[in-house]
């Protein structure tokens, strides 16, 4: 394709002089530039996720990417097989997890392997330098897979318009900076490119498009729970195109290939396995594959038959087919054949659904429904430039645009429900926004340019006056536009989506940064001072931090997978001391972890999170009950007002254990917790069963040891 | 880090049982709060000092009173008979005292009508409550005849616990003749054993005076001689009474009054015998068990494997040793029991043993894959506790740990392979036969 207006542009910024007189021929001056441009892209996505190593150290941050970074060291230093067959007795103390069985390994293995390529042609890099700039580096491929995706829905400038907003869209930076090292730094790459050589496959009718397509659906899979989305949206593509009566022999090579070998590349998956073929999830797409062959089969019928035949057969055949199905689904369902959906799931379908009978899910804040202003936030620009681009889609209808409509449409509704899929938007937003820029500029461009040749057929009509001026006001206004949302991805970038969160940052008064390193201290002090089996309980967020950097055994993490086992450790602490003092010796808990901000006014603590140990406790054992612990007006206080469940139970000891006597604020009473803005309630904590071992600087962190029985006596 | 563990889990025991165990030469503080008794009770100093132990007589309120220097206590045990002291001299206090214990010391205390608070709060702190001051075990019934005081406080009491481990084998041919204070059990404290109660007939309180309805206690409930032997192994043995450990009472005759106004006499009183017994008990000359060299491994493979696989067959082997008689011998009980837990026990088995202290057992480890403890825990009246503790991983089988051929499943594996046939057949006929119908609408 032609693309006149860069190239302008790019005349225009003023190229040395000995360039411009250097001329190469005109199509592969467009290719050209295409690549200095994708270049660009290039550098630009990786070094826009810099910032928090600037900031702070190249560190991984959170919590997940601490799992897939100790994972990603135990792959490496191990080896293949024994990764697959890793049983790690450090976590989920006493039940142990079966690593190898229970992560999507993507993300590892493609780390390990670039470490290994990497130290293979000598270059040693230390393994934790690879997990922290593997997200970057795999924003910089998604650029490039957004540009051929957009190419294959519109053409070359749709891609390249595509790959630049996508570069720095902060819904997608938000998961992709260095040291974020999480499935979804790689699942987005895979995503995009399974969704292009599908595209691609459908345009082509390819099998080798096909094929590729089915090696990036396994990639996907390896990579993120989230291909659940691919498998169930191409089936809804297929249906929608057979519903349009825009069945073709492209579409059915590209969807039977597909199906059958994706299918059998996920169940290589160890997390995945028959699940592939069991699950409901998965049941959409072999339900759409049975439909595709019995499509197939009447549209040949219908070649050879006459027609009042073929209408008895197809009467026929949906009788038979549709009794058929649906006794074999209840018969299935009933059997337990086909696993029932999960909650996760079913909360994607019924928002409320989680609130109401899932705790664990609802608790997570990632999951929550998403407000207004975090679209904005996330896509700026890209939510206005969206309807536009759904509106060019629809225009130009084709095979590829009505993909685009339908990914575009189904993870609006997704990022609506979870915060967490946004990251499922940004991409779809990208590209239809890119379809909408690229129309647009395309066709007020051509505005600008001087009529040439006469025997060219003018493209535009010239009939209307000041065209130009309008077309250069609408372009200036579009081009302010982008450069504003350039403004505000950079600025959401640094201000919001840098911080490690491990290491935390405040501005002083005076405007100097103060460094809060509070859990790696404490998990420093865990590693070196407490015995090398010690079980450390606390509450699930901290599980994979304590085991990947203070390598000691955990009670519960961040992996939840057993609800009784975190309901456990919510139960103990929201009870009383002696009768937490029971359930930790139970679970053998030689220490204790909480994360208190009150000192600090650091608000994401264990007391603001206390709630949600209640009501996940509460769910499994009745006799914590959430009412004890709000006010009688279901307030929840930790003042003077606070219920006596609250104030005693062994959280809100351990926070406030010689809290009373410290001040916090100037002008404040002695025990002001500064995240709830209150003088708390129960001043002279005093701790029977459990002693503090250490308190951080901060106080963020507060670790205490659980004493062993009394040594003269036993309860009878 | 596994081997780390189990290493220290299997020392930790040992070393405590090594440190405070079976020492046969021990160094004894004798804590007195008058000099006389050092001469009244002269024969009982005399039998500790006969075992071969070092006694250091210091007065209870000596103000260079230490029991401990740069944190490392002086003495092995201590006998505090000094019912009457009020506070203990230079830094000792009951703080120290409890510190002393629960580091695994051995205490033999005695009690008598004139107790001080300081003594009742270290039985209290011990699980044994200590009647009011000047009030005595009285029994109308069982008494001595020697005592014409007619208040009948030297009684004769012959309910001693049936434990050959505390009290020796051989049974006691005459009464154990007490005079001094009734003491009553916590019953919140299970750590608490009665070595010698009270006869039926008697009752806790002050001679000379009606006695009213706040009796600590009456009867057999009334402890002369109560044992605590802590967590760690320490025991703190309180007797009720200074005098039973007198040299008069030790070689006293015994002259009880029989309902028909006979007598009975016993030429020598079962003081010496019993109070040799517990002492010997008391300062863990007797009654310790100590355990050593746990093994454990997959029967025919592995000692201290990194991870059990389920199903493997797990062996279990200790060697088990008593204290008897100044050196250890190999213990010998059919009750041991060993469990393999994860929260809940999966298996509890009874240890065999060979008759040389060596205890062993197999089993088959659960089909549950997690982290579980082998733990053996043995209490037993009298003896020491063994708990040993070691922690394993069970792991789900390897990838290439199953069986690679199933007979069940050759159909399936026909299946594939007539299926892999019949598909390269296929592609052959169909690339490599003319198609005629195609050929002939061609040409048409």
């Amino acid at each position: 394709g032609s693309f006149d207006g860069g190239r302008r542009r790019s005349t225009q910024m003023g190229f040395l002089q000995s360039v411009q007189n250097f001329r190469i021929p005109k199509k592969n001056e467009s290719v050209f530039l295409e690549i200095v441009i994708l270049g660009c892209i290039y550098v630009l996505a990786f070094a826009v996720r810099l910032f928090s190593i600037l900031r702070f150290e190249s560190v991984i941050h959170e919590f997940d990417p601490y799992f897939n970074f100790r994972t990603t060291k135990y792959l490496v230093s191990q080896g293949l097989y024994k990764f697959w067959n890793w049983f790690d007795d450090e976590s989920w103390y006493p039940l142990g997890r079966i690593i190898g069985g229970t992560v999507y390994p993507g993300l590892m293995y493609t780390s390990a392997i670039i470490f290994w390529i990497l130290n293979a042609i000598s270059l040693n890099v230390n393994i934790r330098n690879v997990c922290v700039l593997t997200a970057p580096f795999f924003a910089s491929n998604t650029a490039i897979v957004t540009y051929l995706f957009g190419k294959e829905i519109r053409d070359t400038e749709t891609g390249l318009v595509a790959a630049a907003l996508i570069s720095i869209v902060p819904g997608y930076i938000s998961r992709s900076v260095a040291g974020s090292f999480d499935n979804e730094g790689v699942a987005i790459f895979a995503l995009i490119l399974t969704f292009y050589l599908w595209v691609k496959s459908v345009n082509t009718g390819s099998l080798f498009w096909s094929l590729l397509c089915s090696l990036a659906y396994l990639y996907m899979a390896a990579a993120w729970g989230g291909y659940i989305f691919i498998i169930n949206i191409i089936p809804l593509y297929v249906l929608v195109m057979l519903a349009c009566g825009r069945f073709s022999q492209r579409l059915y090579v590209a969807y039977t290939s597909m199906y059958i070998l994706g299918t059998i590349f996920a169940m290589q998956i160890r997390f995945i396995g028959f699940q592939a073929v069991q699950s409901s999830e998965h049941m959409a797409a072999m339900g759409v594959f049975c439909l595709l062959q019995l499509v197939n089969f009447l549209s040949w019928m219908r070649t050879m038959l006459p027609g009042d035949h073929f209408r008895r057969l197809i009467k026929l055949v949906f009788t038979v087919v549709g009794s058929t199905t649906a006794v074999a689904v209840a018969i299935m369902t009933a059997t337990g054949y086909i696993s029932p959906w999960t909650g996760r799931f079913y909360s994607l379908l019924d928002p409320t659904y989680a609130k109401e009978h899932i705790p664990i899910i609802a608790s997570v804040s990632e999951h929550q429904p998403t407000t207004w202003s975090s679209f904005f936030f996330d896509l700026h620009l890209l939510v206005f430039l969206f309807p536009a681009g759904l509106y060019f889609c629809f225009r130009k209808l084709n095979d590829a645009n009505i993909f685009a409509i339908l990914y575009s449409v189904t993870s609006v509704y997704f990022a609506g429900v979870m915060v967490r899929l946004m990251l499922v938007l940004a991409p779809a937003a990208c590209v239809l926004s890119a379809v909408a820029v690229s129309s647009t500029l395309k066709t007020y461009m051509g505005h600008l340019k001087k009529p040439k040749a006469v025997a060219k057929k003018p493209k535009v009509d010239n009939t209307i006056p000041i065209q130009r001026e309008i077309a250069l006001v609408a372009i200036a206004g579009l081009t302010l536009l982008l450069c504003l949302y350039t403004f505000h991805c950079t600025w959401v970038t640094s201000e919001a989506y840098s911080s490690p969160s491990v290491v935390l940052a405040a501005k002083q008064g005076d405007g100097s940064r103060v460094i809060f390193d509070d859990f790696r201290e404490a998990y420093y002090w865990l590693k070196m001072n407490t015995a090398p089996d010690a079980k450390i309980m606390s509450w699930w967020d901290y599980g994979y931090q304590i085991t990947g950097m203070g390598n000691r055994t955990i009670i519960v993490d961040n992996n939840t997978w057993n609800n009784t086992h975190i309901a456990t450790v919510g139960r103990a602490m929201s009870s009383t001391e002696p009768d937490a003092y029971k359930i930790m010796r139970m679970l053998d808990v030689d220490y204790v972890l909480v994360v208190f901000g009150g000192l600090t006014g650091y608000a994401s603590d264990d007391i603001n999170k206390f709630l949600w140990m209640v009501r996940i406790g509460g769910g499994v054992y009745p006799v914590i009950k959430e009412a004890d612990y709000l006010t009688a007006n279901g307030e929840y206080r930790i003042d003077k007002e606070g219920t006596p469940a609250m104030l005693n139970s062994l959280m809100y000891k351990m926070c406030y254990y010689r809290f009373g006597k410290t001040m916090t604020e100037y002008g404040k009473p002695a025990g002001y917790d500064r995240v709830r803005q209150v003088e708390i309630g129960n001043k002279d904590v005093e701790l029977e069963y459990i002693e503090e071992a250490y308190t951080t600087e901060h106080w963020i962190v507060r670790i205490y040891k659980v004493k062993p029985e009394e040594n003269r006596w036993a309860a009878a | 880090m596994m081997r780390g563990a189990w290493l220290f889990a299997l020392l930790l025991p040992l070393l405590i049982v090594c440190v405070f165990g079976g020492k046969q030469s021990q160094q004894i503080l004798v804590l007195l709060d008058d000099e006389v008794i050092r001469s009244t009770h002269s024969n009982f100093f005399s039998a500790l000092a006969e075992r071969g132990h070092n006694l250091t007589f210091k007065l209870a309120d000596d103000e260079n009173l230490k029991i401990a220097q740069y944190g490392i206590f002086l003495y092995d045990s201590i006998v505090l008979f000094a019912p009457g002291v009020e506070e203990l001299g230079g830094d000792v206090d009951l703080a120290s005292i409890l510190a002393y214990i629960d580091s695994g010391h051995n205490m033999l205390v005695a009690a008598s009508p004139a107790t001080s608070s300081f003594t009742k709060e270290l039985a209290a702190e011990c699980g044994v409550k200590i009647d009011k001051v000047n009030s005595y075990v009285i029994d109308h019934f069982e008494f001595d005849a020697s005592d014409i005081s007619g208040n009948h406080t030297l009684i004769t009491a012959t309910n001693v616990i049936m434990n050959p481990v505390i009290v020796g084998s051989e049974p006691f041919e005459s009464p154990i003749l007490f005079r001094g204070v009734g003491m009553k059990k916590m019953d919140s404290n299970a750590l608490v054993t009665k070595i010698l109660t009270a006869p039926t007939t008697s009752y806790s309180f002050v001679p000379d005076k009606a006695a009213d309805d706040k009796l600590l206690a009456t009867g057999a409930d009334i402890v002369l001689m109560a044992a605590m032997q802590a967590r760690n192994n320490a025991r703190v043995t309180i007797a009720a009474s200074l005098d039973m450990f007198s040299n008069a009472l030790l070689a006293s005759p015994v002259t009880k009054l029989n309902a028909d106004a006979s007598t009975t006499t016993f030429s020598k009183s079962g003081n010496a015998q019993f109070v040799t017994a517990v002492t010997k008990w008391t300062l863990h000359e007797r009654g310790l068990l100590r355990a050593q060299n746990v093994r454990y491994g997959i029967v025919g493979g592995e000692e201290f494997p990194r991870a059990f696989r389920v199903k493997d067959e797990l062996y279990y082997k200790v060697q088990i040793d008593e204290f008897k008689d100044g050196k250890w011998a190999p213990f010998a009980a059919d009750d041991v029991q060993l469990e393999f837990i994860m929260i809940d026990p999966y298996q509890r088995v009874t240890l065999r043993h060979d008759g040389k202290g060596t205890f062993f057992t197999t089993f088959p480890v659960p089909d549950v894959y997690g982290v579980f403890k082998l733990d053996l825990k043995y209490r037993r009246l009298g003896y020491t506790t063994i708990f040993l503790s070691n922690q394993v991983a069970v792991r789900p089988f390897d990838h290439n740990e199953y069986e690679r051929f199933i007979v069940s499943a050759y159909p399936y594996y026909a299946s594939i392979f007539s299926m892999m046939s019949g598909f390269v057949v296929f592609c052959i006929v169909y690339l490599y036969s003319k198609d005629s119908s195609s050929k002939a609408s061609t040409s048409s």
